[in-house]
């Protein structure tokens, strides 16, 4: 499997406080049967503003030790982008990196506020040639009053990455029917753990994947999990079959 | 550019002639004036007002006309994303002389205009979401837009609220020569449309006719293409994708890249058919092949020279992680 959505790096955001937590992370993830994760720390201006050349640095020196400690795992560097209009910018001036360096763009919205703009920002780095990954969409209040949004930003060129966890509820409730009516609609393209801490998501995976299958079955599991990703790996594209229209309220 | 300007994307389809037909239609309808303004509205909203102003306006442009399509409806403006182009400035910051970062600023109407990948065909877009757009169409500075896009432009389609649920598009239909009221079939409620009627004579509006949208078509009777396309505003995703596939790889802003890209291929092409027999079938499979790992190749190297990072140097407070990591365990 591989994670597209982590909090991986030490005290570079809210996730790992510290190296020893990393690796306690890092152990859990490869027993759950992780092989690759994308270390997508925040990058939020004024918040957390750790660059490429910094993150690269950090994952380097965590992949020496991985190796001395034999564990079976790569981590590639990314970032979870907070949605402005400076977003595509930052990302031209190589201060906030992309997905494994490929053309997959991972960013997130305020979860409760609305903004505004997301049509043009999803405009502006499809006209780079990237493609943009909206992290969570389940999670934001936005989709769960409207998931047809979520419809629509896939129709202008993004794609979406789902928590996990939402499908245990760890998101509330409403995140949980959110996410399934994404997952009905066929909308959902990636799976990402979004994992802060150790002893949290990556030691759930059995259950999680449990609730997955029954839901969507093994074959689309293996594809949200490990075939979708590795094109991101890979920097390839894949063919993206069309949503469903969501029923029920339209804005 | 979407899918969804079928006019230009198909220009053959039976579609496209429906949408010339009105073009004509309209065109002699109104006589006198050199310039032609539209508005099109509906009683309530997904009617298909902003598929069909579009395509009209197009079909304008196709037939010579210098055409100008205004996004009037401020509240969810939709031909930005239609013809893809960015939203602001626009309609909204003309008229409340608000720029798009907020500030006060004597914004010309004209320059919010901008040009569409239709040849002939410009976009004035609705610009940002203001609290009040009735209040705002309200003030003397849309008449003077009137006036000057007027002036320049041979076709002024507006593409309007739906007249039942706001007063915005009744306050324009006033001030343009005709109306057109889209309905949809088995959709439109035929005593809203009299209602819809009744508003827009009230305040002195012509109404040119109705257009009836989304008519079921036998799929027998016609092709495949004048089903799909008549009866969904919303093109097919997926074949919007392998458009978008197959263009995106040649897309980039940047010319000289594409300079770049041109050489190799046609470098690295002659080089192969020249190295390869002839006679071997797979030879095109083979070039084929060998011009997408060409092209991915140059991809990434551009994307690693235009996304290079300035700094070299951790930061001081990566390096203080660096330091903590490399004592662990040591």
């Amino acid at each position: 499997m591989i994670d597209t959505h982590s909090h991986i790096l030490p005290s570079v955001d809210d996730g790992a406080k510290d190296i020893v937590e990393t690796f306690r992370i890092l152990n859990e993830a490869c027993d759950a049967g992780f092989t690759d994760i994308f270390a997508t720390s925040h990058y939020i201006e004024g918040e957390y503003e750790f660059n490429k050349t910094d993150r690269k640095y950090i994952i380097d020196a965590i992949m020496q030790k991985v190796n001395d400690e034999g564990l079976n795992i790569n981590i590639h560097i990314g970032a979870e982008g907070y949605i402005s209009n400076d977003l595509p910018d930052l990302i031209k001036e190589g201060v906030v990196p992309t997905l494994g360096e490929s053309r997959y763009v991972l960013f997130e919205l305020p979860l409760r506020a609305k903004v505004m703009y997301t049509d043009e920002v999803i405009l502006k780095l499809t006209k780079m040639n990237l493609i943009p990954v909206i992290a969570h969409p389940e999670r934001y209040e936005l989709i769960q009053d409207d998931p047809g949004i979520a419809i629509d930003w896939i129709e202008a060129g993004a794609l979406l990455q789902c928590n996990y966890a939402s499908i245990i509820g760890r998101y509330g409730n409403t995140a949980k029917e959110t996410l399934y009516k994404l997952l009905d609609a066929n909308a959902v393209h990636f799976l990402g753990t979004d994992n802060h801490r150790a002893g949290s998501i990556y030691t759930r995976m059995d259950e999680i994947k449990k609730e997955f299958r029954k839901r969507i079955g093994r074959d689309k599991l293996y594809e949200l999990s490990e075939l979708n990703p590795r094109c991101i790996l890979n920097n390839e594209e894949f063919e993206i079959e069309m949503p469903k229209r969501i029923k029920g309220k339209r804005r | 550019m979407r899918k969804e300007i079928i006019t230009q994307s198909d220009p053959k389809s039976p579609i496209s002639e429906v949408f010339r037909a009105l073009r004509t239609n309209i065109q002699f309808m109104n006589k006198a004036s050199d310039c032609q303004t539209i508005l099109t509205t509906s009683t309530v909203q997904a009617e298909g007002k902003s598929w069909i102003s579009a395509n009209l306006a197009t079909a304008f442009a196709q037939s010579g006309s210098k055409t100008l399509i205004i996004d009037a409806d401020m509240r969810k403006p939709r031909q930005h994303k239609i013809f893809q182009m960015n939203n602001v400035p626009g309609l909204s910051n003309y008229l409340s002389e608000i720029n798009d970062l907020g500030r006060r600023q004597k914004i010309d109407g004209m320059n919010c205009v901008k040009q569409t990948e239709v040849e002939n065909l410009y976009l004035l877009p609705s610009g940002n979401i203001p609290p009040n757009p009735s209040e705002l169409l309200m003030s003397d500075k849309i008449i003077e837009l009137i006036d000057e896009v007027t002036k320049n432009f041979d076709v002024v389609i507006f593409d309007g609220a739906p007249c039942l649920l706001v007063t915005d598009s009744t306050i324009i239909s006033r001030l343009v020569d005709s109306t057109i009221l889209v309905t949809s079939y088995k959709y439109t409620k035929i005593d809203d449309l009299k209602e819809a009627k009744k508003r827009i004579k009230r305040v002195g509006g012509n109404i040119a006719g109705v257009v009836l949208n989304r008519v079921e078509i036998s799929n027998k009777k016609y092709e495949e293409k004048y089903y799909y396309a008549s009866t969904s505003n919303t093109p097919s995703l997926q074949t919007e994708r392998r458009v978008r596939k197959t263009n995106r790889n040649y897309e980039d802003n940047d010319s000289e890249n594409d300079e770049k890209i041109k050489n190799v291929f046609e470098k690295n092409s002659k080089e192969e058919i020249h190295g390869i027999k002839k006679q071997d079938t797979k030879v095109d499979e083979y070039i084929n092949e060998k011009i997408k790992d060409t092209q991915r190749q140059i991809q990434d190297e551009i994307r690693s020279t235009k996304f290079k990072s300035k700094v070299e140097v951790p930061s001081d407070k990566a390096k203080e992680i660096l330091d903590s990591i490399k004592k662990y365990k040591d």
